[in-house]
């Protein structure tokens, strides 16, 4: 963990959502799956915007990131150009952790998907990939090949059904589970809603579950305590608020308080 | 050569006038990853109470301009978990701590001021000045009554410096600060944040959860140099001043509205070194303009 100035060495843009590629090898180095950055984003936004990191590649000294334009910050940087550096905080946060065997459920939503890939790379041919999107318009398809790419077996739902099975995350879950999968652990990262569904699941089927939070955040290394979750210490004790940006945002889904 | 930047503030030595504002810095050793915390004047420490807080619901922060919202409420362990497990690292590393305190009696801020101050702690702050909270905090600071009758009790019960830290959501900050003073208050320090707050256009709903919160930031700061500037017309004890301190020149300025120390806080939240950055800056800056100490910057009229 530091300050790092990156240098932007590729930027590409699919509807809302931009795809930049940072260079800085000390900070590729140290990323690990499920930690986010910490970016100033200049122009007159005061606070940094956190950022999951989606890929990090050590050897190139690259670490990528995905993110949907939501708000002043991330419009900022999202007409950021090749060449121009920024101002990183990073690596931030408390991760994914991969059992050591077994196949790995990987479950995202959205734009919640991007923090998934650097997991899927990992684990290769271990990993299966539920996606759910409301609609196949929002759909990514570098990060579909990307995900294949790394060995991983896609498997996507679509609300509407225009794409993939018609149904969310859940459905594709429970068929893989009927088929016959068996997984040592589930990864998600995702609205809310569909998390705490995940975890429901998860449960079901007795598989460790880990879920990555969302909160509006402050200084993002745990000084502030802006962006508390509720979380448990063990399964059945009382709640406490615990920092997303220090403590997590990676956490067991059975100590999370979804409600 | 080197200016020195050292000061004695309520007969303690300090390196220097720059000190962590409580809330920006954790218990401050969560900055010594980033830089030697040791290194600053003073690290004014989370605010703390008698019994464990869970602080007020998210979302907690909302950005402004030139600024930001915060309504944390007050989260923290407790004292004594304080005093067992975050105290010893600081002393080991030679910091100089100052304690925050809050209670929602004049009772409560009695009996945490005696902890700390059999504890070892260098300095307290009482925090009579906290937006975020329904019962005392703010209630207390905004009544000079009350605040002449907290301050002489806390001080009835201790022997280290005590820091009674001032609101600005007040209509006359002098008298506040005179009340303090005649309650036998060693320093003061100001200002708090201002109570403000922000509201969604598109979803029609404040941004935080509380509604309301503390306003900070460099949007705050001619507030603040004037309220220092004010107080320090009105009283004899040294101020510490403070709110949007973001760089050196800020700091002088506060130095020059008679302030004899300061704190960096919401600057934390942005370069977690910020404090450490404007220290070595205002080195250079005296270096530069043949100032040798702190004395030189004398409160302008």
């Amino acid at each position: 963990m530091g300050k790092f100035i990156c240098k932007i060495v590729s930027v590409s843009h699919y509807g809302d959502l931009t795809d930049m590629v940072l260079e800085n090898k000390e900070m590729a180095s140290e990323s690990k799956k499920g930690q986010f950055l910490h970016i100033a984003c200049g122009g007159d936004t005061f606070l940094r915007r956190p950022i999951s990191i989606c890929d990090a590649d050590a050897e190139n000294g690259t670490t990528r990131i995905i993110f949907q334009t939501r708000g002043h910050g991330t419009e900022i940087l999202a007409a950021k150009k090749t060449g121009e550096e920024l101002d990183v905080l990073g690596p931030l946060g408390h991760g994914f952790e991969s059992p050591a065997e077994g196949k790995v459920l990987l479950v995202g939503g959205g734009i919640g998907t991007f923090p998934l890939l650097m997991a899927a790379k990992e684990l290769g041919s271990r990993a299966v990939v539920a996606i759910g999107y409301r609609t196949k318009d929002l759909m990514y398809p570098q990060l579909i090949s990307d995900f294949e790419a790394a060995g991983a077996k896609v498997c996507i739902a679509t609300d509407d059904g225009s794409y993939g099975t018609k149904g969310n995350v859940v459905t594709v879950f429970d068929n893989l589970i009927a088929e016959g999968e068996n997984f040592s652990a589930v990864m998600t990262c995702g609205p809310m809603v569909m998390m705490k569904f995940v975890a429901k699941a998860s449960e079901k089927y007795n598989i460790p579950c880990q879920v990555s939070l969302e909160e509006r955040m402050g200084c993002g290394i745990g000084t502030c305590l802006c962006c508390v979750a509720d979380i448990k210490e063990h399964e059945h004790s009382d709640p406490h608020h615990l920092c997303v940006c220090k403590d997590g945002p990676v956490f067991d889904a059975k100590k999370v308080v979804f409600e | 050569m080197k200016p020195d930047l050292s000061l004695d503030f309520c007969g303690i030595k300090l390196k220097n006038p720059i000190m962590t504002a409580s809330g920006t810095c954790g218990h401050g050793l969560e900055l010594s990853e980033f830089f030697p915390v040791e290194e600053l004047g003073a690290i004014s420490v989370k605010g703390m109470t008698l019994a464990p807080r869970e602080g007020n619901a998210t979302p907690r922060i909302a950005e402004t301009s030139a600024g930001m919202l915060n309504s944390v409420g007050l989260q923290n362990p407790g004292a004594d978990h304080f005093i067992e497990h975050e105290l010893p690292g600081l002393k080991e590393k030679g910091v100089t701590v100052i304690a925050n305190i809050s209670g929602d009696t004049i009772d409560d801020y009695a009996k945490l001021a005696a902890k700390l101050d059999a504890a070892g702690v260098d300095m307290i702050e009482l925090n009579i000045s906290c937006p975020n909270v329904s019962h005392g905090g703010l209630a207390f600071g905004t009544d000079a009554d009350v605040v002449y009758e907290l301050t002489k009790t806390v001080k009835s019960v201790t022997k280290v410096p005590i820091i009674v830290k001032l609101s600005p959501n007040v209509t006359d900050v002098v008298s506040i600060a005179k009340a303090a003073e005649k309650g036998g208050a060693d320093a003061l320090s100001l200002i708090n944040t201002l109570l403000g707050m922000k509201i969604d256009i598109k979803t029609r709903k404040p941004v935080l959860a509380r509604k309301v919160g503390g306003f900070s930031g460099p949007a705050i700061k001619p507030v603040a140099v004037r309220m220092v500037w004010q107080v320090t017309g009105a009283v004899n004890i040294p101020v510490i001043g403070m709110g949007g301190i973001m760089t050196a020149e800020d700091v002088v300025e506060f130095l020059l509205a008679g302030a004899k120390a300061v704190m960096v806080g919401t600057a934390t939240l942005i370069e977690p070194d910020a404090a450490y950055t404007i220290l070595h800056d205002l080195e250079k800056y005296m270096e530069e303009n043949g100032i040798a100490d702190l004395s030189e910057f004398k409160r302008v009229d």
